[in-house]
């Protein structure tokens, strides 16, 4: 009889218990207990969990994973998926590159989150594992079981940063299949702005899990854009939880592209918490081969007057697996909602399969909302027009599949980010 | 001879639509194909782009004496062959300027001309852009989302003027265009005009051949051509309708 993995990850941590919490805050570390006690409460979800029909998250997990509870593969170059801008953190394996924290003439700081828990504990511990759900996530509370750093920006109210922040994530294994936990927080005060592209790479062929949880708080009035790239080898299994909290008049803008990995599940809860918000979300999928990408996103009206849209699109071909699933949730007394939800796929081979699911759970009834999904082939009206026009057929269809996902790109603020992503989706395009 | 098609029928969806239709097109010469609506015309034009949803089940077509039939559709494109679209495709996110770019290098890679640089492209757009009035605005924007009706006409005789075809076909390039952009695309026809090219226009409307004089005026009936005549024909046509023409060859 197979021990149960919950057991398993138990006894993982409580055989480091000592190297993991090593230097941490106490206070961190009780969050570590009790997460633990909440991850066995809850027991990861089952291949039968409504919630988890595209994505055997025990499968996933499952795994003869090493695990490092010290830093590792900090000696290797880092492979970008953008160029590096502004001010940088960059974390390998779930650890930061450096422990020092940065702290710039306007109050921002910036650096290791493990370093920030040491030093400004009476700021980090009002938010850190306060936004992502570890209530009813399993795999978010098992992050806040193991993370023991990652990346860290705080932005003072009032502050507009002059540059943006990269955050990268990398993950380097040497020969055996590593797990890595990482962890992000990132906290905008009041009226505070910020440009904020964060990566996520691996190196080539390596075999990961990554456990990732972030955590983003926009005060009242904050305005953010965030530019999140995932973009890891083809062997990266990656579970992500996303969370993002925004107070009253706070704006933020997010696009978030998956580009690669073996299998990627993550679930974004946007929990808009003071009236006249506005969340805009938008995101972009490639899955190609035998990749599987299920992306789980939820919007939380809790309050009156606030707006979200969100635009999902998805390109699915060879064997992929494509899934999204679009919760909005509107509290009885939060009228005036505007919840826009669009999904839009693209099915390029009769085997690969794309799932697109809204629910509305609406309990205002002076609301606003609206949903869309479409699951569609290339159209072929277009490819015959731009081939009338002397266009190679592969070049008409590569370019309209382009335009489909330039929608998309054309979102992130700046340029030269524009111009980056563009090149790394068309590469993902001449792929298919 | 710059186009003979011989003999041409045509089915889709296993329905017959062309029965047998004799045209030749020369070097500087305007025809003009009219005939009531569902006669063949858009199949007409649309088989000698090369699209495949249509079936040649019999004859052929010659381009400057070669078997066109057996080239594919970028390759007759290239060799000059341009088809102004009765309904012009939208293609979102994709931006003119990249699309007649690609379009327009091909044309020239198949002439042996080296690919335009940036700065010569964007000096191509301006100058031809001016040709047909079109708002630079226009070619900012991803091909056709958003245009008016009349505006993606113009953008079809744009894209001509950017290839600078050797057979150009138009398919009611003129319906839903107002008086002044009538006379703006149609001036933009002629100023394409040279004696080694030829224009079809296919059209309901004696007015746009008021601006575009033909040599022949072709009447297309049930996928045959049932009668042939010059330039008054259209006036005839504009006068009494098809029925004497059909009743004619009926008989
Ligand atoms: N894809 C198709 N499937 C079935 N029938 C078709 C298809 N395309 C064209 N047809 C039929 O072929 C006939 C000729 O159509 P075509 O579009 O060539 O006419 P047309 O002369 O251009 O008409 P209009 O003046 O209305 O533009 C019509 O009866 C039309 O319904
Ligand atoms: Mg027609």
């Amino acid at each position: 009889m197979p021990r149960p993995l919950e057991e398993i990850l138990s006894d993982l941590y409580l055989s480091n218990i000592d190297i993991i919490g090593e230097g941490i805050p106490a206070w961190v570390n009780a969050l570590r207990s009790r997460a633990l006690e909440n991850f066995n409460l809850l027991s990861l979800p089952s291949a039968k969990d409504e919630n988890y029909r595209h994505t055997d998250i025990r499968r996933l997990l499952d795994g003869e994973w090493e695990t490092y509870f010290i830093p590792s593969g900090m000696n290797r170059e880092i492979n970008r998926a953008v160029p590096q801008s502004g001010y940088s953190i960059d974390v390998v394996n779930g650890f930061c590159t450096s422990n020092e924290l940065t702290i710039l003439d306007n109050g921002i700081v910036y650096g290791s989150l493990r370093t920030a828990m040491i030093q400004m504990g009476d700021i980090i511990s009002r938010y850190y594992d306060k936004i992502a759900d570890v209530e009813s996530t399993a795999t978010s509370a098992l992050n806040t079981v193991f993370a023991q750093d990652g990346a860290f920006l705080y932005l003072p109210d009032g502050v507009e940063a002059d540059k943006s922040f990269s955050l990268t994530f990398a993950y380097h294994s040497e020969d055996q299949a590593q797990m890595c936990f990482s962890r992000a927080l990132v906290i905008a005060g009041k009226g505070a702005k910020a440009n904020v592209v964060i990566s996520s790479v691996s190196d080539g062929e390596g075999r990961f899990l990554i456990e990732h949880v972030r955590e983003t708080y926009a005060g009242d009035g904050a305005e953010m854009k965030i530019t999140e790239i995932n973009s890891c080898g083809a062997n990266a299994v990656t579970v992500a939880g996303n969370y993002l909290r925004q107070e009253s008049d706070s704006r933020v803008d997010m696009v978030s592209l998956w580009l690669n990995g073996a299998a990627t599940r993550v679930n974004a809860v946007t929990d808009l918490v003071g009236p006249d918000c506005e969340s805009n979300l938008c995101g972009l999928y490639f899955a190609n081969g035998s990749e599987r990408v299920d992306v789980n996103m939820t919007v939380n009206h809790m309050v009156p007057e606030c707006r979200s849209s969100e635009l999902i699109k998805g390109v699915v071909s060879g064997e992929a697996v494509g899934a999204f699933t679009g919760r909005v949730y509107v509290a009885p007394d939060a009228q005036h909602t505007e919840a826009f939800q669009q999904s839009r796929n693209l099915q390029l081979s009769d085997t690969a399969k794309i799932y697109t699911e809204p629910q509305l759970e609406i309990y205002a009834d002076d609301v606003k909302c609206s949903h869309g999904a479409t699951v569609g082939q290339m159209d072929e009206e277009a490819v015959y027009y731009m081939r009338q026009r002397g266009i190679a057929e592969a070049d008409a269809k590569r370019l309209q599949m382009f335009g489909f996902v330039n929608d998309v790109i054309s979102k992130c603020p700046g340029e030269e980010l524009c111009e980056s992503l563009a090149v790394l989706a068309q590469s993902r395009i001449d792929e298919i | 001879m710059l186009l003979e098609v011989k003999n041409l029928h045509c089915m889709v969806d296993g329905k017959p639509i062309l029965k047998g239709i004799d045209l030749e097109v020369g070097e500087g010469e305007v025809h003009a194909i009219m005939g009531p609506n569902g006669s063949g015309k858009s199949t007409l034009a649309s088989v000698i782009a090369g699209n495949p949803k249509y079936e040649v089940t019999e004859g052929e077509i010659l381009y400057n004496g070669k078997d066109l039939l057996s080239m594919d559709i970028e390759e007759r494109a290239r060799a000059g062959i341009f088809l102004g679209f009765q309904y012009p495709v939208e293609i979102p996110g994709v931006s003119m300027a990249n699309f007649m770019r690609m379009a327009v290098n091909a044309r020239r890679a198949y002439l042996g001309e080296d690919p335009l640089s940036a700065a010569e492209f964007l000096r191509l757009m301006r100058e031809k852009g001016a040709v047909v009035e079109l708002d630079s605005k226009l070619t900012n924007r991803a091909v056709n989302e958003g245009f008016s009706g009349g505006e993606k006409k113009k953008n079809e005789i744009f894209q001509m003027a950017m290839l600078d075809p050797t057979l150009a076909i138009l398919d009611e390039t003129d319906s839903g265009l107002d008086i002044d952009a009538l006379r703006i695309v149609a001036t933009g026809v002629n100023k394409l005009k040279r004696p080694d090219n030829a224009t079809v226009v296919i059209t309901h409307y004696q007015r746009l051949l008021d601006y575009i004089i033909p040599d022949y005026v072709h009447v297309l009936y049930k996928g045959r051509i049932i009668h042939t005549g010059g330039k008054e024909l259209a006036l005839v046509l504009e006068e009494e309708g098809y029925d004497r023409i059909i009743n004619e060859y009926n008989n």
